[in-house]
């Protein structure tokens, strides 16, 4: 598991909105790298001195622009850019959040499930009841049969950090995972140091 | 960068959505006989472009910063983004733990300016290493660099991560 890479990704709560827009973004660069890179080579006479003196729309262009379906096209397009500009942002809205999950795996058995917040909320407020912890939550994500468990703990600093990773995993996670009897429940926990150091008061 | 790019995804999606309908609208308004144009004052620009040449300035230009927003934001998202977390070890297959890279350095600093003898501490952690600052009130500093890089060891040490950062501490001695 971690021992196999010393760094990991952060936690993610829009995945497919990350991947989406970074193919997007980087397809639309091309576009106008190309675009513009075409125009300003044209403009500085790499086409020919002929072209280059020609206007953005000349006579050959309007000519294919009076064509009746030219127009047809641009509004064929237009609809198209506005359809995928559309799916582009509701996959902003589209988080890997899980509201339940499964508990019963063999489906011959009947079907169980359990809301997500019966569990995210017993660790997240086990772990923010530790001494050194100054903020914590918890949520589900993944898939109904296949969840993961992320925990993001904020430390103040109080007790050692390594000290705290233990503590969550052997008893806040280990305890989620025997209330669902899922000991292999996949989990992931986030730990951020706080930037300021709080007095001990507890 | 995530964020970054989300916010721009959220802009240029809007963008494109107006202008993708708004084509729409335009076509269809010149379609059932309307003279004129409905939003878009397209009639203005292209008579801008019936009139400019390629090698015309303002198009020459226009063309060289559309080229170069497209090349900055092609190299942004080809740069490869840098890991939020440290692994921290875990024995466990199903468990993985990780440290906000961004909030160690936070973590050194306050960590650093709790050392007996320094006064405020500053961290900046690189790809493989830490470099702490740490600024001293006191006269004499003589061994203090020693003392603050053991104590700061044992702390990255305390983190128990599969890859510690290699760590450089630097003691100032503080302007009287």
């Amino acid at each position: 598991m971690a021992d196999s890479t010393s760094a990991l990704p952060a936690v993610d709560r829009f995945p497919g909105a990350t991947r989406r827009n970074r193919w997007t973004l980087s397809l639309l660069g091309i576009l106008l790298l190309a675009a513009g890179g075409a125009g300003a080579a044209l403009g500085l006479g790499a086409f020919g001195a002929r072209n280059k003196a020609r206007t953005v729309i000349d006579t050959s262009v309007q000519d294919v622009a009076d064509r009746w379906w030219f127009w047809v096209a641009v509004a064929a397009l237009g609809l198209l850019i506005a359809l995928f500009a559309l799916t582009w942002l509701r996959v902003q809205l589209r988080s890997n959040r899980l509201g339940s999950f499964d508990l019963e795996v063999d489906r011959s058995r009947g079907e169980t499930t359990l809301a997500s917040s019966a569990v995210t909320d017993a660790v997240s407020d086990e772990v923010a009841a530790y001494s050194g912890v100054r903020q914590a939550t918890a949520r589900m994500s993944g898939s109904p049969d296949a969840p993961t468990l992320n925990v993001t703990a904020t430390l103040d600093g109080r007790r050692p950090t390594g000290e705290l990773a233990d503590r969550i995993v052997g008893a806040a996670v280990a305890h989620a995972r025997q209330a669902l009897d899922m000991p292999q429940l996949a989990t992931r926990v986030e730990l951020r140091l706080a930037s300021r150091r709080r007095r001990n008061v507890r | 960068m995530r964020v970054l790019d989300r916010v721009l995804a959220v802009l240029l999606a809007a963008l494109l959505l107006v202008a993708g309908a708004l084509t729409v609208l335009e076509v269809a308004w010149a379609a059932i006989g309307k003279r004129g144009q409905l939003l878009a004052p397209y009639e203005t620009w292209a008579d801008y472009l019936r009139t400019h040449t390629w090698s015309s300035g303002p198009v020459v230009a226009g063309c060289v910063v559309v080229a170069l927003v497209g090349l900055v934001l092609l190299l942004e998202e080809l740069k490869p983004r840098r890991p939020g977390l440290l692994a921290v070890h875990s024995d466990d297959e199903t468990l993985t733990v990780g440290l906000a890279r961004r909030s160690l350095s936070r973590g050194l600093a306050t960590a650093a300016a709790d050392v007996d003898g320094i006064s405020e501490a500053s961290a900046i952690i690189g790809k493989r290493r830490a470099a702490v600052t740490a600024v001293s009130a006191l006269r004499d500093v003589t061994g203090l660099q020693q003392h603050v890089q053991a104590q700061m060891q044992a702390w990255i040490d305390g983190l128990n991560l599969v890859s510690p950062p290699r760590l450089t501490v630097t003691v100032k001695q503080k302007e009287h």
